[in-house]
């Protein structure tokens, strides 16, 4: 038998689901358990900065990064753990197009603390300190990053893995190959070239939608696609690794995979693609205002086609120069 | 003297002409179209927008004229007039004299040069003298072919055009010529011109007050290329008018005082420019003087409604005079026949929509054929309702405003019915076929070699920024392996050049950095074809009409963009592919579904040109409406005749099938591969489907006390009722017209009830002399050749009364004693009249056919709300659908009268056979593409496609274009949110290298 | 940079039948109006993607155009409904991404209008001027790899 792979789990700024989704494989995780050995998993382990930066260069043989670059920390310890790492698995759509903490990119830095810390909405508290003087001397904190940024702006990427969390069923697949030295690079990323409307079971007609309605104004056939009942579901712009999950328990999907495979940007697709059909039937004889009547019910276009990818997108982030 | 032996003549190339030669030549007939202007187009092209729907005139047509230019079976011989004709059917010796223009069509570039040195300013005839232009001129910017002329009768002969011609294209010494025709058949096409309104009524003022022009004049106003560039301005003093009035019916409708005849387009335009009016400049108050507003078209009543909401305001009555206030207001006045009383309307300006007259050498042109004009100086059918299109002579045939006045979609409908019939003569000669191509040189494995040409234009980019900068920046691109400047890169040096520059460089993409594409980018793919590569390997930068010329003020940033511009398309010729024109067999045969008028004349007519049609009826025999009507206004010739004498013509052709008591169930394919699933079972393949469904009355029992009662009946009923002879002599019988119609549910104009309530009043004033027949009317709306003259004589020979109501107060009808009680107030005498009827006569609403709306399913078309399918485009296509193979005439385009119809039929006939005789058609190169492996199914660009040209594969769940319905627009490449779609060469990659070019100054 | 000196980047994307033609014709009559945009042909306004305006601020454009024929008039029938629409869309986002939605303009220009898109490029051209440039990359993250 050959010697045992070493492997680590990161996470960066993440809601935990990756991490839970890796236990998600049930029994296969024996069969995994056989084949490595986790160096590296803060989430289970207690290691220290300093045992990361006391390891041998490619020390470990897959690193797995989820969570999306929200803290100056995450940068520091993802370009460490590049070093040490024969390769480096972008895991779960934080890390791989940003996911949806990217939104935050709408804002800035100091606009989300302040909403965040300061708004009537929340409890009076102290305002994050970067620093703060205390008896044993100085405590710092990381500071957040101006913006969220796809993994891969910050360090090389081998593998893309998206999904919010992966599922088991890509886990099942993805494992064996990552864990094989001669896996190309980007030769093994688990972006579909198809979207989830491959693989939706939803009956679907031409589209011709007549305009979007809030799910709970509509009573959804559930043998029906969720779109052609004028609700807003991502299916056609999101990558379809999922076995369309959402959809087939009448959910309509939201996006979390990520453009599918070679498409930039997913909310300019899903936006042209969406104003395109949308009242278009008696086009001709519309005035225009029930043209803006009819775009007025694609409620927040940017936070529902960008909600998993925006950093990854063609703006990436809120640029421009005109206040909020 | 030179001869040409062509198929056949079309005079005149105003948009008829053109459409005729079109349908022709794209059947592999030659042809050649003779017009008197140095440019065609007609008037079509003067004007500003086109109603119902205000598409841009020029914008609609020009596209028509290029093609005509460019057809390989069309030569243009403008400036040109017919002189003499011997000969006859098969073989008409025609000769036409050419008149020189002294500018050489093959070196002109059209830059204008010429017109800016010339020292001479004479009235400009295109826009209605209501501007200057230059004694070397062309027409108008867009002018076919774009060749400069010079006007003998104005030029001073200084020169100064000559000398500034870097093409060196102007020839004093070119002289007239003689040219000498044989052709089998002829087409007259010579449109209409406007009645001088000073001929028949000077009380108008046109000659007295400047600020009183006619409606042409006035649609050179509007037009955003005209003398005030889309401003209305008062000739007078260049100010906006406060108020305008349109005065109707000048020299139209009056037998004293003009033409008897109604012009038929000016309710319609007169609704139209001051609703244009009014859209453009709030302030302005529009008025419509008329008499019957005839909004008679398929959605002319709804625009017509729409100019009302808008702030037009109309008044009834034939003004008597316009004259002069002391506060220099032009006082119209008029009797209000709506209150009985005289008024005057002052306004600032004047609009007279003068009478459509015959062109002015009609009768010339009729002496010199052999055939007749009427009275007016229109051409004479040989019968106005069965033969419309048909000259006195065989093998000469009539279309478009040369036969009577019409609006451009009848036109159109004639021109293709005349092209129909025009080949009739021409059986066993021999069509030219596909044209030969060099063999293509395979480019897929090169890397990009690029020749680039940067054109001076004479003077017209060189002189505005510098051609040697521009070539000095893109020079050391590495793709980029050769660089030239032409004087001019259409000439024929350059086009050598770039063969030699092929074969020495072995070059296999260009860019030409010139004027536009859209005028010269053909010449330069026909050059890559010659040599043998892919026509589609060519980029253009437009540097001189979208550089030069808009920055001359700033040679530098001139140059910067310049630079910019070819380098753009350097990037993005780096990135060309060849493309190809995908084809597909188109067989002959062909369907018709409904077996009217309109269906056996399409049946007749494509049988005929040697097509295999399958005729589907529902019925049990032929003949449609026609075994149901009595007879045909407004010749009043037997229905039943006329239908009887349409099926024995049917059944002696060979190769016509007819399927009576069948329906169409299914309909599966496109052009060239339709398969029909019939109510019997059976299964049929055709090449091309034509929709004769016609149209229906719309259920009358819930109007005017109908149901139930044997003596109220619709007009329908009234025509078998007057075919069986079963009226009981009658004292009393009145017509209530628009039944059901121009109201909010139903809001259009059927068309043809006014005419059918005359034809039927004076049917029975005939038969029952002491009878009294009222028609109760709200506008009487006739207009067809003819059809006024008609209506004239139902009032004054046969005394048939009109009433005129309207839709706030209809007509009561009530049961009184043993007759029907009818009490209408009548707008004219504001009275109340009361008639005790023995009979009541409901002109009834009319809908599309019921079957419409399946076959719209079946066939993915659409139809508009009152059940009429809706056409390609409502100007220019009016006889097909968006996606080619599928055509439509009569009834279920819109209801129309025998000679419409028959027109239509014949039309669509035309339009069908031309994929079926070219035996092919194909798509532009520029087509999408779908890529299986990424598709997903999600349908998104399905309903998308304008052209029905996406199918969804239900086998392998992806979608499918067929490539030869596919029109190149792209849209579905924005719409597909997984990428899987491309526009070639428009594709996401060649339009992100131009940006990134833009933007960074860079070839990327 | 002062707004004097400064000279907008402008993207047009003209649609072949209509505004390329109207411009075409601009031309023809010499119609003079400052050289900021650099158009781009396509065949139909609704060829162009959000991802085609997007991508043109991306690259530093300060404004863009869409310019097709006037509703009802689309030589392709109906795509100029669908451009109306995806503008409507796009400007909502130009919006949430900080980027003034006046930078996007849609216009329609018919091949008669030669003047009208001398008119539109002069009249955009001098806004922009106006708003002054559009500043992307002063808030740009470091280490951002664009290509």
């Amino acid at each position: 038998m050959s010697e045992k792979k070493k492997i680590g789990f990161y996470w960066c700024g993440a809601c935990g689901g990756c991490q839970v989704s890796i236990l998600d494989i049930d029994e296969m995780i024996l069969d995994v358990v056989e084949q490595v050995d986790i160096v590296f998993w803060p989430c289970a382990m207690d290691p220290k900065y300093e045992d990361v930066e006391a390891m041998e260069e490619n020390e470990i043989d897959v690193m797995f990064i989820n969570g999306s670059m929200r803290m100056e920390e995450n940068i520091e310890m993802v370009e460490l753990l590049r070093e040490k790492a024969k390769k480096v698995v972008a895991y779960g759509s934080c890390s791989v197009n940003g996911g949806l903490f990217g939104l935050g990119n709408l804002s800035t830095k100091d606009r989300l603390l302040e909403k965040g810390y300061t708004t009537k909405t929340t409890d009076e508290g102290p305002f994050p300190q970067r620093s703060s003087s205390v008896k044993e001397g100085e405590l710092t904190l990381p500071e957040l990053t101006e913006h969220i940024v796809p993994l891969e702006e910050i360090i090389d990427v081998d593998h893309h893995l998206p999904g919010c969390p992966p599922l088991p069923n890509q886990l099942e697949e993805a494992f064996p190959a990552l864990l094989d030295d001669e896996t190309e690079v980007g030769k093994y990323d688990l972006v579909s070239d198809k979207s989830v409307c491959d693989v939706c079971p939803m009956e679907r007609e031409e589209k011709k939608i007549e305009k979007l309605n809030p799910i709970q104004n509509v009573y959804l056939d559930p043998e029906e696609c969720i779109l052609d009942q004028g609700v807003l579901c991502m299916g056609p712009a999101t990558a379809g690794m999922c076995d369309a999950a959402c959809p087939e328990v009448g959910h309509p999907c939201v996006g979390c995979n990520g453009p599918v495979k070679n498409v930039k940007d997913q909310g300019s697709r899903m936006s042209s693609a969406l104003a395109s059909v949308i009242g278009a039937e008696g086009e001709e004889k519309k005035t225009e205002e029930e043209v803006m009547e009819v775009m007025k019910s694609i409620r927040d276009p940017t936070g529902s086609f960008y909600m998993f990818s925006l950093p990854s997108s063609i703006m990436q982030f809120r640029r421009g120069d005109l206040d909020e | 003297m030179k001869k040409m032996k062509k198929d056949v003549l079309v005079i005149g190339g105003g948009i008829t002409g053109v459409q005729s030669a079109l349908d022709l030549a794209d059947k592999g007939y030659e042809v050649v179209i003779v017009d008197k202007k140095p440019s065609i187009g007609g008037n079509m092209v003067k004007l500003d927008k086109t109603f119902p729907t205000d598409d841009c005139s020029i914008c609609i047509s020009a596209p028509k004229m290029v093609e005509t230019s460019r057809h390989e079976n069309i030569e243009l011989l403008t400036y040109s007039e017919v002189e003499d004709m011997s000969g006859s059917v098969g073989g008409f010796n025609v000769d036409v004299w050419r008149r020189t223009k002294y500018v050489d069509p093959s070196e002109c570039t059209g830059c204008g040069d010429c017109a800016d040195s010339c020292p001479v300013e004479v009235p400009n005839e295109f826009d209605e003298e209501l501007s200057t232009r230059k004694a070397i001129y062309v027409e108008y910017p867009q002018s076919v072919p774009l060749t400069y002329t010079i006007d003998y009768e104005n030029c001073v002969g200084c020169g100064a055009c000559e000398r500034v011609c870097d093409a060196e294209s102007i020839h004093f010494l070119e002289r007239s010529e003689q040219i000498k025709l044989n052709v089998g058949s002829i087409i007259i096409a010579t449109g209409f011109e406007m009645m001088e309104p000073d001929e028949w009524r000077e009380e108008y003022g046109y000659d007295q007050y400047d600020d009183v022009v006619t409606a042409l004049e006035y649609e050179r106003l509007l037009s955003s290329s005209g003398p005030t560039e889309g401003n209305i301005l008062k000739p007078s003093d260049g100010k906006a008018p406060e108020k305008v009035a349109w005065i109707q019916c000048v020299g139209s409708r009056c037998k004293q005082k003009g033409m008897p005849y109604c012009s038929r387009v000016c309710c319609m335009y007169a609704t139209k420019e001051a609703s244009i009016t009014k859209g453009d400049d709030p302030d302005i108050e529009p008025y419509v003087h008329y008499m019957d507003l005839r909004a008679y078209g398929k959605d002319f009543q709804q625009y017509y409604e729409k100019a009302q909401e808008k702030g037009v305001k109309y008044r009834r009555g034939r003004p008597s005079r316009v004259y002069k206030t002391e506060d220099d207001k032009l006082a119209v006045e008029y009797e209000d026949t709506e209150k009985g009383e005289v008024k005057t309307n002052k306004v600032d300006m004047v609009v007279l929509s003068s009478a459509i007259v015959p062109s002015k050498g009609n009768e010339k042109l009729a002496e010199i054929l052999g055939i007749e004009v009427d009275e007016h100086g229109f051409f004479e059918s040989k019968d106005i309702l069965t033969a419309p299109m048909e000259s006195t002579r065989d093998g000469i045939y009539l279309a478009g405003c040369s036969q009577s006045p019409k609006d451009i979609p009848d036109s159109v409908a004639q021109a293709s019915g005349a092209a129909a019939k025009a080949l009739q003569p021409l059986k066993g000669r021999k069509r030219k076929g596909k044209p030969e191509k060099p063999e293509e040189r395979d480019i897929t494995e090169e890397e990009p070699r690029i020749g680039v040409f940067i054109c001076h234009c004479g003077k017209n980019i060189a002189n505005y920024l510098d051609v040697e900068k521009v070539m000095e920046s893109i020079k050391d691109i590495p793709e980029v392996r050769y660089v030239s400047d032409p004087t001019f890169a259409c000439s024929e040096d350059a086009q050598a050049e770039f063969k030699d520059a092929v074969e020495e460089h072995r070059l296999n993409r260009f860019v030409v950095a010139a004027c536009s594409p859209r005028t010269h980018a053909e010449l330069f793919k026909d050059t890559l074809e010659e040599i043998g590569l892919n026509r589609y390997l060519l980029e253009m930068a437009n540097i001189r009409n979208q550089c030069s010329w808009v920055h001359s003020d700033d040679p530098e940033k001139a140059t910067e963009k310049a630079k910019r511009l070819t380098k753009m398309a350097v990037s993005k010729a780096k990135r060309l592919a060849a493309l190809k024109e995908h084809e597909i067999e188109v067989g002959d045969k062909t369907v018709i579904i409904g077996g009217g008028p309109a269906g056996m004349q399409t049946a007749l007519s494509m049988a005929d040109a040697g097509q295999e049609v399958t005729l589907i009826e529902r019925d049990d025999k032929l003949g449609g409406k026609l075994n149901r009507l009595n007879t045909l206004f407004p010749s009043d010739i037997d229905a039943g005749e006329l239908a009887r004498n349409m099926s024995h013509r049917i059944e002696d052709q060979d190769n016509i099938t007819v399927k009576t008591s069948t329906e169409v169930q299914e309909v599966e394919g496109y052009v060239g591969n339709y398969e029909l699933t019939l109510s019997d079972g059976e299964v049929i393949e055709s090449d091309t489907i034509v929709l004769t469904t016609g149209f229906k009355e719309i259920d009358p029992d819930d109007f005017y006390n109908y149901e139930g009662d044997d003596r109220i009946m619709t007009q329908m009923e009234l025509d078998e009722a007057l075919e069986k002879d079963s009226l009981e002599d009658p004292e009393n019988v009145v017509f209530i017209n628009c039944v059901g119609s121009m109201e909010e549910e139903r809001p259009w104009c059927c068309r043809v009830g006014c005419g059918n309530s005359l034809k039927n009043a004076k049917a029975i004033k005939e038969r029952y002399p002491d009878s009294n027949v009222y028609i109760l009317y709200k506008d009487m709306r006739v207009f067809g050749k003819n059809e006024e003259e008609y209506y004239a004589d139902v009032q004054e020979q046969n005394g048939v009364i009109f009433l005129r109501y309207s839709t706030e107060d209809k007509p009561q009808v009530s049961e009184k004693g043993d007759k029907i009680h009818i009490k209408v107030h009548d707008n004219l005498l504001d009275d109340d009249v009361e008639i005790d009827s023995d009979y009541l006569v409901l002109a009834m609403q009319l809908e599309g056919d019921p079957s419409a709306s399946e076959l719209q399913k079946m066939l993915k078309l659409s139809s508009n709300p009152s059940g009429f399918f809706m056409e390609a485009h409502a100007k220019l296509r009016p006889l097909e659908f968006p996606s080619e193979g599928v055509y439509l005439a009569g009834g279920a385009h819109y209801p129309k009268n025998i000679a419409d119809t028959l027109s239509q039929a014949d039309g669509a006939a035309s339009k069908a056979e031309v994929p079926m005789m070219r035996g092919y058609t194909k798509s532009v190169g520029m087509i999408a593409a779908i890529d299986d492996d990424r598709c997903s199914g999600c349908k998104m660009c399905i309903s998308v496609c304008p052209y029905g040209a996406i199918d969804f594969n239900e086998e392998d769940e992806v979608a499918e274009i067929t490539d030869v319905l596919c029109k190149g627009c792209g849209s579905c490449a924005s719409v597909c949110p997984s990428n899987a779609i491309t526009q070639k060469g428009f594709d996401d990659d060649q339009i992100s290298a131009m940006i990134r070019s833009a933007l960074t100054d860079e070839v990327v | 940079m002062s707004s004097e000196d400064f000279e907008p980047e402008i993207i047009a994307f003209l649609c072949n039948w209509c505004s390329y033609a109207g411009a075409d014709l601009a031309g023809v009559s010499r119609e003079q109006y400052p050289p900021n945009a650099l158009n781009i042909k396509v065949m139909c306004s609704s060829r162009v993607s959000p991802e085609h305006v997007f991508e043109s601020f991306h690259e530093g454009a300060d404004a863009v155009l869409i310019s097709g024929c006037h509703p009802g008039d689309c030589h392709y029938i109906d795509g100029n409904y669908k451009t109306m629409r995806k503008a409507e869309l796009m400007k909502k986002m130009l919006d949430d991404f900080g980027i003034n939605p006046q930078r996007l303009r849609l216009e329609w220009v018919s091949s008669a209008e030669g003047g009208k898109f001398a008119k539109v490029m002069e009249e955009f051209t001098e806004e922009i001027k106006e708003l002054g440039p559009l500043d992307l990359n002063g808030t740009s993250l470091e280490g951002e790899n664009d290509e």
